[in-house]
């Protein structure tokens, strides 16, 4: 995840005091908005380019289409949700997700507090379904989510500005996941097609499985939904194939 | 944006992460206003190619939850697997098979009349054959795919019985005695080619897609036939009711062993069990519980379809959650370690 090595090589740029950092401290840090709208300009570029050349939904085998609202519905049910994230009480009160510009956008609602401290504060995570794949073990399609920015309003008045800081550090960096897990989206890709051996007084017939090889080939993101490219093959064919001819 | 802090760590990654354009480390980033409207000509340019796209349209349509397309040629070549696969090694039993002819034999000397009629019985006793599939050819059609697999039976030996049976008519009746003839031989099946038709039903049912084959014709000509010294004894015992008491005479052993032969050449109707086809499912399925965090969330699936086009197979659903209970030990659950060297 090429953004989140960047944000942390740029937060020990940042704690180090660099010099390549030092010209942009005269300038205000980039907002939330600003930070989505980067993704999202990036990602739309390349959404743009692939739909007006016609290759939009080029996928291989499987195509899987998931609507926003079920991921925000499936969100709704996990929430409240609440744990501790590195010396935070952090809570997560509502979650909105939007896939229709280029990035599967979501949006956490909650509160942060120092462990310890009575005094907490409303908190923003603006995060995206980054990496879709398919769990190895049961076959469901699973996002996760990465972290794009983290609002705390009032984290100055409260006192709070540096260690939000470390909080933001932390939900980025696997906090926010370890809290939420990955978002596991209700469809199962399973990895062979099975049947059990039956003996009956008539038949005898020995198990059948069919190895089947999926992945995740590719992920868009428009018109409300998350659109997932799934390349699939069935593997029995070569091995066999192998299998014979070393016997040979 | 009313952000005061807080931000700081999260705007570096615009820093090193945001889209940049390829023009070189002068290039200053696009300010907010320039990101908007960037945003704001790409937003329409993609609504407006999206809707130029027949599959999107297609799928957004529909207004499901989720959608799963499969392309028709890797169902095809799932389904051809698993026919080939399924039907490579089953044994069938074919004992208590039975077959049948009977004719009637007329004496010139008599002016044609009939002096008796014979029956012919085959019933295998003892014999299991073995099946071997060759690859199938499919073809969608609607919601079901009609399958032709070729099947080759290999040779096995077996037991078969033959019950001859001759009952005399007319005049003949006068002097001729009824007789019966069984004898259990050793037999074999014959090595052959056979081509089973299927049609295979896709349907969608509580998410599951499932392929459930059937077949569309249910009896096979079984050739079978019986060793050279099996016929032998055969021939030997026809020939024994050879004689004027048992009216063998008029019977002619060897018009009844060509019966015999036929019958064993046209192949005994073998009517294939029902449990030899069963249904399969598809390894794309939705689920019914899926978990975030701590919590299982049980769902239900609604208007679930089902539908079949040129290219692809599409099942769809509406689906509706419910969390289930979050496990008391689950929670909290996002405590980690301290970061070495963080603040």
């Amino acid at each position: 995840m090429a953004w989140r090595h960047s944000l942390y090589a740029l937060l020990v740029v940042v704690g180090g005091g660099a010099a390549a950092f030092s010209c942009r401290r005269l300038a205000p840090p980039p907002s939330a908005e600003e930070l989505v709208l980067q993704r999202e300009v990036q990602k739309l570029r390349a959404e743009v380019e692939a739909a007006e050349s016609g290759t939009l939904l080029d996928f291989d085998q499987m195509l899987v289409v998931v609507d926003q609202e079920l991921v925000q519905r499936l969100l709704a049910s996990a929430t409240p949700l609440e744990g501790d994230v590195e010396g935070f009480h952090v809570r997560i009160d509502t979650a909105r997700a939007e896939f229709t510009n280029g990035v599967a956008l979501v949006h956490l609602d909650g509160a942060a507090s120092v462990v310890g401290r009575a005094v907490s504060a409303d908190m923003s995570v603006y995060g995206g379904l980054d990496v879709v794949e398919l769990d190895p073990a049961s076959g469901v399609l699973r996002a996760r989510l990465g972290v794009y920015a983290v609002e705390i309003p009032k984290a100055d008045l409260l006192g709070i500005d540096q260690p939000a800081r470390r909080l933001t550090k932390a939900l980025a960096e696997g906090g926010l996941e370890a809290l939420l897990g990955p978002i596991e989206v209700p469809v199962r890709i399973e990895d062979r097609l099975r049947l059990p051996a039956l003996r009956t007084r008539r038949v005898r017939i020995p198990a059948l499985d069919v190895p089947v090889a999926a992945t995740v080939s590719s992920v868009r993101v428009f018109a409300g939904r998350l659109w997932v490219g799934v390349k699939a093959k069935v593997a029995v064919e070569a091995d066999k194939d192998c299998a014979d001819g070393a016997k040979g | 944006m009313s952000v005061r802090t807080a931000l700081v760590a999260a705007g570096l990654l615009a820093l090193g992460a945001g889209p940049r354009e390829a023009s070189g480390p002068q290039s200053p980033p696009p300010t907010l206003a320039e990101l908007r409207a960037e945003h704001e000509t790409l937003r329409v340019r993609l609504e407006a190619a999206v809707q130029r796209d027949p599959l999107a349209t297609r799928v957004l349509a529909g207004e499901a939850d989720v959608v799963i397309a499969i392309r028709t040629d890797f169902v095809e070549s799932l389904l051809a697997e698993v026919a080939h696969q399924y039907f490579d090694e089953v044994v069938l039993d074919l004992s208590a098979l039975d077959a049948d002819a009977d004719g009637e034999i007329r004496a010139k000397a008599l002016g044609g009349l009939s002096v008796g009629e014979w029956q012919l019985g085959v019933t295998i006793e003892r014999l299991h054959g073995r099946l071997r599939a060759g690859h199938p050819s499919l073809r969608f059609h609607e919601n079901r795919v009609d399958v032709e697999l070729p099947v080759e039976v290999l040779p096995a030996p077996g037991r078969i019985a033959l019950d001859f049976g001759w009952d005399s008519k007319g005049l003949a009746n006068v002097v001729c005695k009824d007789f019966d003839v069984r004898q259990v031989l050793e037999g074999r099946v014959l090595g052959q080619r056979h081509r089973l038709s299927l049609a295979i039903q896709l349907s969608s049912g509580e998410g599951v897609l499932r392929a459930t084959p059937v077949l569309s014709e249910r009896v096979v000509q079984l050739r079978v036939d019986l060793t050279p010294e099996s016929w032998a004894s055969v021939a030997q015992a026809l020939e024994a009711q050879d004689s004027l008491g048992r009216c063998g005479i008029l019977l002619k052993p060897e018009r009844v062993l060509a019966e015999l032969r036929a019958l064993a050449e046209r192949g005994i109707p073998v009517r294939l069990p029902d449990e030899l086809v069963r249904s399969v499912r598809l390894p794309a399925q939705l689920a019914q519980q899926v978990r975030l965090g701590a919590r299982d969330v049980e769902l239900s699936l609604h208007r679930p379809a089902l539908r079949i086009d040129s290219d692809l197979v599409w099942s769809s659903a509406g689906i509706s959650a419910k969390a289930g209970a979050r496990p008391p030990d689950a929670a909290p659950v996002a405590s980690r370690a301290p970061v070495p060297g963080s603040a």
